[in-house]
C-alpha cells in the first residue's frame, strides 16, 4: 500500500454520505512494451499487476461499497494464464463479500468467443461471487432501494454505437443514486479514434448522477468544466507512455443523500515516467545524484560536446544511471538519446600525451581518414583514448 | 596450414606410396634411395607444379616413361578449410582441387590451370599465377618455398635469399602480417590486442563482417526483421482496419443519406397524407358553403315572394283606404245633404207663420193661383223633368247596375277561381301532410320493423359472438398448447447463440478466399463433395473434375479417404475452429432442444413463437371484444324491446296508406327520415292552416261576392225596371225631355219668380221665404238622395277593398310564417360562416390529390427497400470492422513502429561500433606497418635467442634485414665482425638455416618438409633441436626426412620392422616407416643396367 492518505471525507457529515465507490480503468494486465529492451519491457509488464495491490488498498482504507473496473482490465481478450492467474489469486485473497467488484470489457479486452470474459474461460470461473462481469448491454446492479448501477460492455474492439443509448433515462419518482459504467471515447481529444463514442453529455440525459468511464490514459472530468454530474476517465492506474496527461491515478467517489458525486483523485502508480534533456556534465551529474529515481522510467537526451577526458566522466555517469550487468542503474529504466552527444578531439595534444609513437601515429591516422564517418572517426578515437587508460 | 595425406603414382622411382601424416612432428624415415627425397619432390609437384609444365618430365620414372605420374595431397589451409588436390603429370596432364570435409567426400572447386591459381592464392607464398607476367614455367620459386619446401640439397640457401626476390608480394604481405606482433610497444599491443578482440567480435579473419547466427550483425538484423515482420503484420491489419473503417464509413455515410431520403420521403407522404385530409376537408368546406349558399339563395327567393305579396298587398290596402276615404267623403256628403235637408225644412217651418198670412194669402192666393198654375206647370214640368230626369237616373243607375253586376259576377267568379284553386291547394296541402303522417307512421313502422330486424340480429349476433368467443377460446388453447410444444429457448439462449453463429460465420467468412480442387482419378471412382458445408451428390468419376469453395472444402472419395480442406491463416482458422466447437457445445444443443437445425430455423421458431404469442394476445384481445360485443348486442336488443312490441300498433296505424310511394319517400329520405319528415309534417300543418285560412277567407269573399252580385242582379233589375217604367213615362229620350222641360221649368220659373215677386211684394216678405225654404228643402232632400247612392256605392267598394286587403294580408302573414320559419339569418350566418372557415382555410393551391399520394407512398416503399439494403450492408461492414478495427490495433501500431525504429537504431549504432573498431584495428596495423615493415627486427630476436640457446650463448644478436635477409650474427666473446657468417661452421649454418626456417614456418603456421637439413650436427645439438623440434610441433607441422631416426627418435619410439606407423606423446610425434608405405618399382637386373 503505497498511498498514506488519511480516509476522506470532503468536508461532509459522516451521515451524509451514503454510498461510496472506487472508478479504476485501463490496467492493460499484460500489456507489451515492445519499444523498451526485453528486461525493463518485463518491468513495466508486471508494475501493471504491481499496482492492483495499491487499487485495492485504497478501497479498503476508504471503506468503499463497490469497486467499479471501467474496461481495459487486460490488454488483450485472450491474456494467457500468466496474466490472469495472478489476478484471481489477489482477489481470492480479499474477502470482499460486501464489497462488489464491476469488471467491464473495454475495447482492448472486449467480450468475444473465448475471450477472458466468456463464461466458459477459466478466468470467469475463478472470480470471487462478489467479482461481477458486465456480459450484457442491460446490465444493472442495485445497491438495495438507494443506488443502481447500469452498465455497458465492449463486444468487440470497434463500434460506433453509443453505449450510454442502453442506459435507460430516469423515470419520474426514481430518486436512487444512479451510476453508469462504460468504455469509449468521448471525441474531446484530438486524433483520438472515434470507437465506442460517448456523447459528453449522456451523464445528463440518462439521468445519471455519475457516470464511470475509461479508455484514455489520463486523470480528467468530461467535458472538463463540467463537475455535475460527473463523467470521469480515472486513467491507467500505472502510465504506459511518456505523453500521457496525469496518469496514475483512481477515483474515489463518494454520494450523498442529495445525490451528489464528490470525486476524489488518488494516486497509486509506483512508476513515474518523465523526459530529461541535459546539456552539461554538471547536469548529468546532478542527475545522476537524484535520489527518486529507481521508479522512474527516464527519456534523457544527451546535447553535449565533451572532450575525451570528460567524455568519459560522461559515459561513467551514464553507465551509473543505466547500470550495468553486475550493478543495477540508479535509473529503474533508462531510455538514452545520444545522438548529440559528441566528442570533442580539437585538443589532440591531450589526447596523446604519453603515448607510444606507434599510438600517436594511430591517432592521427584516424582523424587524418577524410573517408571515414565522423561518427565513426569520432568512437574510433574515443575507443583508443579508452583503451589506452584501462588499467 | 598442414597436410594430412600424400599419395602417389608412378613418380620417378616410386611405384605408388601413400603417406597419413599427423599435425605435429612427423618423422619420416627410411634407409637411403627408399624414395625420401622423391616424397619430398612428391609434396612440392603436388603443391606448386603445374602438370603441364615440362618440367613434369622429370617425374616420369626412367624405367616407365609411359608412365603418367601422379600425386594426391590432402590439406588444410590457414582458415581450416580442407582441401584434396589431384595432379597427372602424364601424356594427358590434369589437375583437379576439391574441398571436403570429411576427406570421404569431395566437391570439385576448379580444375586445369585454375587449380595452381587458386593453389597459390590459398598459400601466398609470393608466387604468382600460372601465365601471367614473371610466372615461373617450372617448379616454382620464392623466399617461402625455400623456406617450407627447401629442397635436401640447398640446406643453407636460404640465408642468402630474402622477400626481395619474390616475384609476388603475397609472401612478404603473410611474412609482415605473422611477424609484425613481435615487435609491439605493450600499450600498442594492449591497445591493439583489446580492439582485435572486440574487432574479433563484429569480424571474421577475413575481415568480412560476420554473419554467423550470434553474430551482433546477424541478431541486430534478425531484430530489425522480427520487428518490420510485426510491424508489416500490424501494418496490413491496420489498413484492414482502415479500409473496412472507410468501407464502413462510406457505407454510414450512404445509409444516413438514405435515412434522411427514407424521413424525406415519409415525411413527404405524411405531409401528402395531411395535405389530403385538408384537401378534402376544404372539399367539405366548398361543399358546405355551396349548400349554405343554395339555401340562402332558396330563403331569400322565398322571401322576395312574400316582399312581392306583401307589395301587392300594400297596393290593395291603398285603395281600400282609397275606397274608405270615398265612402267617408260620400258619407259626409250625404250627413251634409241631410243637414241640409233638416235646415230647409226648418226655413220653412218659420216661413209659414199666420200673421200676413191672409193679404199675402190674398194676394197669395191670386199671385199663387197664378203661381200655382205656374207651379203647376212647373210641378208638372218638374214632374217631367224629375220624370225625365229620373229616367235619365234610370237609365244611368240602370247601366251602372249592370256595370255592378258585370263587375260582381266577375268578381265572383275569380274569387270562385281562386276559392277553388285555395281548395285546391287545401287537398294538396292535406295530402301532403296526410302523406307525410303516412311516411312518419311509416316510418315508425319501418323503424319499428328495422328494430325487429336489428334486435333480432343483434340477439343472433350476441349468440355469434358469444359463440365464436367460444370457438376462440377453444383455439387459444390449442394455440397456447402449439406453442409450448414449440419448446423455444428463452432469449438469452437466442441471443447467445444467433451471437456465437453470427461470430462463427464472421470467422468463416473472414477465411474466405476461394478454393480449388482438382480431383484426378487414377481409376473410376465416387466423389462426394461439400463445399462451404453443402453436400453434393455423390457422383462417379473417372476424369480430372474441379471442385471450388468459399472457404471449406470437404470430400469423401469412395470409402478410401475424407479430405478436409479449409482456407485462411493458421490464426483465423484457429479461431474458426474454435468457434466451431463452441458451435457444436453450445449452439447446436439449443437448436436441438428446439427441434431445428440452424439459427435461421431458429429463429423462425422464434419468431413463430412470436407470433403464436401474439396471436393467443390477439384472440384473448378477439374474446374480450367478442364478449364486450355480446354484452352491447344484448342490451340493445333490451332496449329495442320496446319498439319490437309496438310494431303491430304501427302497423294498423298504415291501413289504407300506399305502402309503395311511402316505401320510395322513406327511401329518398334514408333511414334519418323522422327530422326531415317531422319538419315536413310541421311545415305541411301551418300550410294547411294558412290553407284553411284561405279557403275560409275565399269562402267569405266569395258568399259576399255572391251575396253582391244577388244584390247587383236585384239593382239591375230594380235599375231596368226603373228605367223602363221612367222610359216609359218620359220616352226613349229623358235627356232631352229633361233639357226641354228643364227650358220650360226654367221659363216657368221666370215665369214664377216674377209671380213671387209680386207675392213677395205682396206677401212682404214670407211667401218668398217660404218658397225659398220649400225650394231650399226640395234641393236639400234631392242631395241627400244623391248622397245616399254614392254614399252606398262608396260602401261596396270599400267592403271589396278591404275584403281583397284581408286576403293579401292572409297570404303575407303565411309567407311571412313561413319566412320566419325559413331562419335566413341563419342561413345567412351558415353562409357566412362557411364561407369564413373557406377563407380561414388559407391558400388551397397545389394540394395533393390521391394519385399524389398514391405516387408518395410508392416512394417511401421503395426508399425503405433502398434503406433496408443499405442497412444490411452497413451491418454487415460493421461486424468486419467490429472484427478487424478499432484503436487498440492503432497502439500496438505505434508500439510495433518505436520498437523497429529502436531496432534500426541500435543496428545504426552497432555498425558504428563496429566500423570504430575496424577503423581503430586498421589504423593501429597501418601505423605498425608504417612502424614495423622491417620483419628482420621481430624474427632477429626469437631465431638469435634460439641460437644462443642451441650454442649456449656463443652467438647472439642475429641481424636480419627488413626483407629476411640473414646478414649477421653476433658471436658473444668474439667481436662482432660484419661477415659474421662466413665464419661459421657449415653445421652450425645448417642448424641457423634450420632455425631461421622454423621459426618463419612457426610464425606463418605452416607446415615445413626438412629433408635431412641436419646431417652435419653433433649428438648434442640434435638432441637440442629434437626437443625444440616436439615443442614447436605443438603449433606447427614439421615433416623430417631422414635416414637415422634415431635423431629424432627414442630407440622405444622406433617402431618395429615391419610397422608402418607409430603415434607418440599422444599423437604430436609420429613415426612413419617410410619402407612400408612406399613401394617402389622392381627394378630387373636388364633394367638395372640399362639405366647405369
Amino acid at each position: 500500500m503505497t498511498n498514506l492518505n488519511l480516509n476522506l471525507n470532503l468536508n461532509l457529515e459522516e451521515d451524509e454520505v451514503v454510498l461510496r465507490v472506487l472508478h479504476t480503468a485501463d490496467w492493460h494486465l499484460g500489456r507489451r512494451f515492445r519499444a523498451f529492451p526485453e528486461e525493463d519491457a518485463r518491468k513495466l509488464t508486471r508494475a501493471r499487476l504491481e499496482v492492483l495491490d495499491s487499487i485495492f488498498g485504497v478501497a479498503e482504507r476508504q471503506s468503499v461499497d463497490a469497486v467499479l473496473c471501467a474496461g481495459d482490465l487486460f490488454d488483450d481478450p485472450f491474456p494467457v494464464q500468466e496474466w490472469w492467474e495472478p489476478l484471481t489469486d489477489m482477489l481470492g485473497k480479499l474477502a470482499w463479500t460486501n464489497r462488489p467488484m464491476f469488471m467491464l470489457p473495454g475495447n482492448h479486452d472486449p467480450l468475444v468467443a473465448e475471450s477472458v470474459w466468456s463464461s466458459g474461460h477459466a478466468f470467469r470461473r475463478a472470480l470471487p461471487s462478489w467479482v461481477h462481469v458486465v456480459d450484457k448491454d442491460d446490465f444493472t446492479y442495485s445497491f438495495g432501494e438507494k443506488a443502481v448501477l447500469y452498465a455497458v460492455p465492449c463486444m468487440s474492439k470497434a463500434g460506433q454505437r453509443d453505449p450510454s443509448d442502453f442506459i435507460p433515462c430516469r423515470e419520474a419518482g426514481d430518486d436512487r443514486i444512479r451510476i453508469g459504467m462504460m468504455h469509449g471515447s468521448t471525441f474531446d481529444m484530438e486524433e483520438h479514434q472515434t470507437n465506442f463514442p460517448i456523447g459528453e453529455d449522456s451523464a445528463v440525459r440518462r439521468g445519471l448522477d455519475y457516470l464511470a468511464i475509461g479508455d484514455t490514459h489520463g486523470f480528467r472530468y468530461v467535458p472538463a468544466n463540467r463537475k455535475v454530474p460527473p463523467t470521469i476517465y480515472p486513467g491507467a492506474p500505472e502510465p504506459t507512455a511518456f505523453d500521457e496527461k496525469d496518469p496514475g491515478n483512481v477515483a474515489v467517489v463518494l454520494f450523498t443523500k442529495r445525490r451528489e458525486a464528490k470525486v476524489h483523485q488518488e494516486r497509486v502508480a509506483s512508476w513515474t515516467w518523465e523526459e530529461v534533456t541535459v546539456r552539461s556534465l554538471v547536469e548529468l551529474q546532478a542527475l545522476r545524484d537524484r535520489r527518486d529515481l529507481l521508479k522512474r522510467v527516464l527519456q534523457l537526451h544527451v546535447e553535449m560536446r565533451l572532450p575525451p577526458s570528460e567524455y568519459e566522466q560522461a559515459e561513467a555517469l551514464l553507465r551509473d544511471l543505466e547500470g550495468t550487468s553486475a550493478r543495477l542503474g540508479r535509473a529503474g529504466i533508462l531510455v538514452l538519446d545520444r545522438a548529440k552527444m559528441d566528442l570533442d578531439t580539437t585538443d589532440m595534444e591531450t589526447l596523446v600525451a604519453g603515448w607510444p609513437e606507434v599510438l600517436v601515429r594511430t591517432a592521427n591516422l584516424i582523424k587524418a581518414d577524410r573517408d571515414a564517418d565522423p561518427r565513426v572517426a569520432q568512437q574510433a578515437l574515443y575507443k583508443l583514448y579508452e583503451l589506452s587508460r584501462r588499467p | 596450414m598442414y597436410f594430412v595425406r600424400l599419395k602417389i603414382d608412378g613418380f620417378r622411382a616410386i611405384e605408388s606410396a601413400d603417406v597419413e601424416l599427423g599435425r605435429g612432428l612427423n618423422v619420416l624415415y627410411g634407409p637411403n634411395d627408399v624414395g625420401k627425397s622423391t616424397l619430398a619432390a612428391a609434396l612440392r609437384a603436388a603443391l606448386l607444379l603445374p602438370p603441364q609444365s615440362s618440367e613434369t618430365r622429370n617425374c616420369v620414372p626412367w624405367n616407365r616413361r609411359d608412365c603418367a605420374p601422379r600425386t594426391t595431397l590432402h590439406f588444410v589451409d590457414d582458415q581450416d578449410r580442407r582441401w584434396r588436390v589431384r595432379k597427372n603429370f602424364g601424356d594427358s596432364p590434369s589437375g583437379e582441387l576439391e574441398a571436403t570435409k570429411d576427406d570421404v567426400s569431395f566437391s570439385p572447386e576448379c580444375s586445369g590451370r585454375e587449380v595452381e591459381e587458386k593453389l597459390r592464392s590459398l598459400l601466398g607464398w609470393g608466387i604468382p599465377g600460372p601465365g601471367g607476367k614473371g610466372s615461373p614455367r617450372g617448379l616454382p620459386h620464392s623466399f617461402l618455398t625455400q623456406v617450407l619446401l627447401a629442397e635436401q640439397t640447398d640446406v643453407r640457401a636460404i640465408l642468402k635469399e630474402s622477400l626481395e626476390e619474390d616475384k609476388d608480394g603475397s609472401g612478404k604481405v603473410r611474412l609482415t602480417a605473422a611477424l609484425k606482433t613481435l615487435a609491439q610497444d605493450p600499450l600498442f599491443k594492449k591497445v591493439l590486442d583489446g580492439t582485435q578482440a572486440e574487432y574479433d567480435v563484429y569480424f571474421g579473419k577475413g575481415g568480412q563482417a560476420k554473419r554467423a547466427k550470434n553474430s551482433p550483425f546477424i541478431k541486430a538484423a534478425e531484430e530489425i526483421k522480427r520487428r518490420s515482420d510485426e510491424l508489416a503484420d500490424l501494418t496490413k491489419k491496420r489498413e484492414e482496419s482502415k479500409s473496412a473503417e472507410v468501407r464502413a464509413q462510406t457505407l454510414r455515410e450512404e445509409h444516413g443519406m438514405r435515412l434522411e431520403t427514407a424521413a424525406e420521403a415519409d415525411a413527404d407522404l405524411e405531409r401528402a397524407l395531411a395535405l389530403r385530409e385538408k384537401a378534402r376537408v376544404y372539399e367539405a368546406l366548398t361543399l358546405r358553403v355551396a349548400e349554405a349558399r343554395a339555401r340562402l339563395r332558396s330563403i331569400d327567393a322565398e322571401l322576395a315572394v312574400t316582399e312581392e305579396k306583401h307589395g301587392a298587398m300594400e297596393a290593395l290596402r291603398a285603395e281600400a283606404d282609397r275606397c274608405v276615404a270615398v265612402l267617408d267623403e260620400a258619407s259626409r256628403a250625404s250627413d251634409l245633404a241631410n243637414g241640409a235637408a233638416r235646415d230647409a225644412t226648418e226655413a220653412l217651418r218659420q216661413a209659414s207663420s199666420d200673421d200676413a198670412t191672409r193679404e199675402r194669402d190674398l194676394q197669395r192666393a191670386q199671385i199663387e193661383g197664378q203661381r200655382a198654375a205656374l207651379q203647376a206647370k212647373i210641378a208638372d214640368a218638374e214632374t217631367r223633368r224629375t220624370r225625365a230626369q229620373a229616367a235619365v237616373d234610370a237609365v244611368e243607375a240602370a247601366a251602372q247596375a249592370e256595370a255592378q253586376e258585370t263587375k260582381a259576377v266577375t268578381a265572383l267568379a275569380t274569387k270562385r277561381r281562386a276559392l277553388e284553386e285555395a281548395r285546391a291547394a287545401l287537398g294538396k296541402v292535406e295530402d301532403h301532410l296526410r302523406l307525410t303522417k303516412g311516411l312518419s307512421a311509416y316510418g315508425r313502422w319501418r323503424d319499428g320493423t328495422a328494430a325487429e330486424q336489428e334486435s333480432r340480429a343483434a340477439s343472433e349476433s350476441a349468440a355469434a359472438c358469444r359463440a365464436q368467443a367460444d370457438a376462440l377460446g377453444a383455439e387459444i388453447a390449442a394455440l397456447e398448447a402449439s406453442l409450448k410444444a414449440l419448446s423455444v429457448p428463452t432469449e438469452a439462449e437466442v441471443r447467445a447463440v444467433v451471437a456465437l453463429r453470427r461470430s462463427l460465420d464472421l470467422s468463416e467468412a473472414a477465411l474466405g478466399g476461394g478454393l480449388s480442387v482438382v480431383v484426378t482419378p487414377k481409376r473410376s471412382l465416387t466423389l462426394r463433395a461439400a463445399p462451404d458445408g453443402t453436400w453434393r451428390e455423390a457422383a462417379t468419376i473417372s476424369r480430372a473434375v474441379e471442385v471450388e469453395a468459399e472457404g471449406k472444402l470437404e470430400l469423401q472419395i469412395d470409402d478410401l479417404v475424407d479430405i478436409r480442406v479449409s482456407a485462411g491463416d493458421a490464426a483465423r482458422r484457429t479461431a474458426a475452429e474454435t468457434l466451431r466447437q463452441r458451435w457444436l457445445s453450445e449452439g447446436e444443443p439449443v437448436l436441438g432442444r428446439a427441434g431445428v437445425t440452424d439459427v435461421a430455423a431458429l429463429e423462425a421458431r422464434v419468431k413463430s413463437a412470436g407470433d403464436l404469442t401474439r396471436q393467443i394476445e390477439a384472440g384473448r384481445r378477439e374474446i374480450a371484444t367478442l364478449q364486450d360485443k355480446a354484452k352491447s348486442r344484448e342490451a340493445r336488443v333490451t332496449e329495442l324491446d320496446p319498439i319490437v312490441r309496438s310494431v303491430p300498433e304501427r302497423e294498423e296505424a298504415l291501413t289504407g296508406l300506399d305502402r309503395a310511394a311511402l316505401e320510395q319517400r322513406y327511401l329518398e329520405l334514408g333511414k334519418h327520415w323522422e327530422q326531415p319528415a317531422k319538419a315536413r309534417e310541421a311545415e305541411q300543418e301551418k300550410a294547411l292552416a294558412v290553407a284553411h285560412t284561405n279557403v275560409a277567407t275565399l269562402d267569405r269573399e266569395v258568399a259576399g261576392l255572391e251575396e253582391g252580385g244577388k244584390h247587383a242582379g236585384a239593382q239591375r233589375i230594380i235599375a231596368a225596371a226603373a228605367r223602363e217604367a221612367a222610359l216609359a213615362q218620359v220616352g226613349p229620350e229623358p235627356a232631352d225631355l229633361a233639357r226641354r222641360v228643364s227650358a220650360e221649368i226654367d221659363a216657368a220659373r221666370r215665369e214664377g219668380e216674377v209671380l213671387e215677386a209680386s207675392l213677395a211684394r205682396i206677401s212682404a216678405g214670407g211667401t218668398a221665404e217660404v218658397d225659398q225654404a220649400r225650394r231650399s228643402l226640395e234641393s236639400a232632400q234631392a242631395a241627400v238622395k244623391t248622397a245616399d247612392v254614392a254614399r252606398a256605392r262608396a260602401t261596396t267598394a270599400a267592403t271589396e277593398a278591404r275584403s281583397r286587403v284581408d286576403r293579401a294580408a292572409g297570404e303575407v302573414a303565411m309567407l311571412r310564417e313561413r319566412g320566419a320559419a325559413l331562419d335566413r339569418a341563419g342561413a345567412a350566418a351558415a353562409v357566412r360562416s362557411s364561407e369564413a372557415e373557406v377563407t380561414a382555410f388559407g391558400p388551397v393551391d397545389g394540394l395533393p390529390t390521391d394519385v399524389d399520394v398514391e405516387k408518395a407512398q410508392a416512394i417511401v416503399t421503395e426508399q425503405r427497400m433502398l434503406l433496408l439494403e443499405t442497412t444490411r450492408t452497413l451491418d454487415a461492414a460493421e461486424g468486419a470492422l467490429q472484427q478487424v478495427g478499432g484503436a487498440t490495433i492503432q497502439d500496438d501500431l505505434e508500439d510495433a513502429r518505436r520498437a523497429k525504429d529502436n531496432a534500426v537504431d541500435k543496428e545504426r549504432d552497432l555498425e558504428v561500433t563496429a566500423k570504430a573498431w575496424q577503423l581503430l584495428r586498421d589504423k593501429l596495423q597501418q601505423a605498425e606497418e608504417a612502424e614495423g615493415a622491417h620483419l628482420g627486427r621481430a624474427l632477429g630476436a626469437p631465431v638469435a635467442e634460439r641460437l644462443g640457446e642451441l650454442t649456449e650463448g656463443r652467438y647472439g644478436t642475429l641481424t636480419l634485414g627488413p626483407t629476411l635477409r640473414t646478414e649477421n650474427v653476433e658471436v658473444r666473446g668474439g667481436g662482432s665482425p660484419e661477415d659474421a657468417l662466413s665464419f661459421l661452421s657449415v653445421g652450425t649454418l645448417e642448424q641457423l638455416a634450420t632455425l631461421v626456417r622454423i621459426a618463419i614456418a612457426e610464425h606463418l603456421r605452416s607446415a615445413i618438409v626438412l629433408d635431412d637439413h641436419l646431417v652435419q650436427s653433433d649428438r648434442a645439438r640434435l638432441d637440442w633441436f629434437r626437443r625444440m623440434l616436439r615443442r614447436t610441433a605443438t603449433h606447427t607441422q614439421i615433416l623430417v626426412l631422414t635416414c637415422r631416426p634415431a635423431d629424432y627418435l627414442e630407440e622405444s619410439e622406433i617402431p618395429a620392422a615391419g610397422e608402418p606407423m607409430r603415434e607418440i606423446a599422444g599423437g604430436a610425434v609420429r613415426a612413419i616407416n617410410l619402407e612400408t608405405v612406399i613401394r617402389r618399382w622392381q627394378i630387373t637386373p636388364g633394367a638395372a643396367a640399362a639405366r647405369a
